[in-house]
């Protein structure tokens, strides 16, 4: 039971990570591949923060305020280039990123690693437990969560959509196309900063091998098969990846060949719902991958 | 009549190619002018000039008075400069509907505005998208995504979008091109309804009846130059115009 809550959790936060990775790749369409790197600053602001004692909120919103700036930064060069090029530079920040939470030894620990980050404490009360933290979590992302489907669901988001469909066009009608890069970049950042210090909470510990490119293609393949452009189906979507090997742990496997089948499975569900099913469960038809 | 929008002496080359080279025309407000001239005159490369999509490498562009040689693309489409394009740029995972509602102005699109009561003010748009759509009789077709649509019923479509963005001069690339003759004479009696209502449009055409028949003016290039304007019996029976079509030897 209480795994099980630890599982729901890392659901939820997992979540937000997806979807805010899909605001930018399948509603405003830029091949961004550095989510890890963004929310990977925020869940190190977080640790840093909560463990030398600051307000726990506080901690969560620095750690949404660094990933932002962290994030307008990696969108600077992707205002001035096009699709796949913007693919190599964000995954360019990424690897720069996941290398400076190596070597910067003296603020992150480098492969050490970041012990014992705290838990909220409310009323004088430290949610240790896996039931109120879940709920503690769960109100969180869901305020969050409420946030995100009122921006997606208005014409603000219309306007990210017509952008991925055709951006000359857009900007023949008036749209402000490096506006709404940078607000979708900022939105995106900012969320998953603070998902990315709800993760380190949960965990409790963090090191650069949680923020790599296995990360990404964990975080890519939830967008893609819950499906681009769309809410629920990135909730869906991490829903699946995240049960998937603890359904493996139900086979008679071992314990050495889970992970890499793991990530086996990811790559294959990738490329079949890519010649198969591109919108994905719940998403639409788009360009991102192909223009 | 005063001029809406003045073209002076713009030239645009790519690499050594001068694909527009020391143009200078005018359009008239609420006119319907042409635009002429063989292919690869320099036509569509004009319309990207005017609506900003390419940079002039000399020259300037004035609308309504302002100089507007350095503004970007999206500025001038605010200051009220639309298109449709040769190539259609339908948005085709929408609906037919929401492709017009977007081009809307005032749909309440900013960030911050989507934690405002949005709701009610897009129903408005919505209808009239919808009266925009029954102009051409689209209307069943308003909840189809746009690529599952005709050619024709894009092309109708675009020309609806340049129009809800509230567009003072709208300008058309080829709007009849691969369309058929009931269409074609839906785009004429919308064109006319436009003027009626105070737009001004510059047309861009191979089709010389539906041209001659909708045009007060009509400028023709050719080979990037702007060679000749003036009413259509005129230009008819312009000499150089005769050449640049036919070639020197048959005129
Ligand atoms: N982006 C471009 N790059 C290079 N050459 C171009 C480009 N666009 C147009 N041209 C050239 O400019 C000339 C004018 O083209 P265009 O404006 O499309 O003519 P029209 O619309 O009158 O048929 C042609 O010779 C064409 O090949
Ligand atoms: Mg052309």
């Amino acid at each position: 039971m209480d795994y099980i809550l630890f599982i729901a959790t890392l659901v939820a936060i997992y979540s937000i990570l997806t979807i805010t990775m899909n605001i930018l790749v399948g509603y405003i369409g830029i091949l961004y591949l550095a989510h890890p790197a963004v929310y990977g600053v925020g869940a190190y602001t977080f640790a840093i923060l909560a463990k030398g004692g600051t307000n726990y909120f506080l901690a969560l919103l620095a750690a949404g305020a660094v990933a932002t700036i962290l994030g307008l930064i990696i969108a600077m060069p992707t205002l001035k280039l096009k699709s796949h090029y913007i693919g190599m530079s964000t995954l360019g920040f990424l690897i720069i990123c996941h290398g400076l939470f190596i070597n910067l030894k003296g603020i992150t620990r480098g492969a050490l690693g970041i012990p014992g980050i705290p838990r909220p404490t409310i009323f004088g009360e430290t949610l240790n437990t896996n039931l109120s933290f879940f709920i503690f979590t769960i109100i969180i992302t869901t305020v969050i969560g409420i946030i995100l489907h009122r921006i997606l669901h208005s014409p603000f988001s219309k306007t990210m959509e017509i952008i991925r469909e055709d951006e000359t066009a857009a900007k023949t009608l008036g749209k402000n196309i490096i506006k709404y890069k940078l607000q979708a970049f900022m939105i995106t950042s900012f969320f998953g900063g603070i998902g990315g210090g709800l993760l380190a909470s949960l965990l409790g510990y963090i090191s650069p091998t949680n923020f790599n490119i296995d990360e990404l293609v964990l975080i890519l393949t939830m967008v893609i098969i819950g499906g681009m452009a769309s809410f629920w189906g990135s909730i869906v979507g991490a829903t699946i990846i995240i049960l998937i090997p603890e359904a493996l742990k139900f086979l008679d496997i071992a314990p050495a060949l889970i992970g890499p089948l793991r990530y086996g499975i990811y790559g294959m569900l990738i490329i079949l719902f890519m010649i198969y099913k591109p919108n994905g469960i719940l998403g639409r038809r788009t360009n991102v991958f192909s223009k | 009549m005063t001029n809406i929008l003045e073209i002076q002496g713009i030239s645009k080359t790519f690499g050594g190619v001068h694909a527009v080279e020391q143009c200078s025309f005018s359009v008239k407000k609420n006119s319907i002018t042409g635009l002429i001239g063989p292919n690869g005159a320099g036509k569509t490369t004009m319309f990207n000039l005017i609506s900003g999509l390419l940079k002039s490498t000399e020259g300037s562009i004035h609308f309504k008075d302002q100089d507007i040689t350095n503004f970007t693309a999206y500025k001038r489409a605010r200051r009220g400069l639309a298109r449709s394009y040769q190539a259609i740029r339908v948005f085709p995972e929408m609906t037919a509907l929401d492709n017009i509602v977007v081009a809307f102005g005032n749909n309440k699109e900013g960030l911050f505005q989507a934690f405002t009561p949005f709701r009610r003010h897009q129903r408005r748009l919505e209808c009239k998208a919808m009266k925009l759509l029954e102009l051409v009789g689209l209307e069943e077709k308003a909840h189809l995504k746009a690529y599952e649509l005709s050619y024709g019923q894009k092309k109708l479509l675009e020309i609806l979008r340049a129009k809800a963005n509230n567009a003072e001069l709208i300008l058309l690339d080829e709007p009849t091109a691969g369309i058929n003759p009931t269409l074609i004479k839906k785009i004429t009696t919308l064109i006319r309804q436009f003027q009626k209502e105070g737009h001004t449009i510059l047309i861009v055409e191979h089709n010389m009846p539906f041209i001659m028949d909708l045009c007060e003016t009509i400028i023709v290039m050719d080979r990037g130059h702007n060679i000749a304007e003036g009413k259509p019996k005129d230009i008819q029976s312009n000499k150089e115009v005769l050449e640049a079509y036919l070639g020197k030897s048959h005129a």
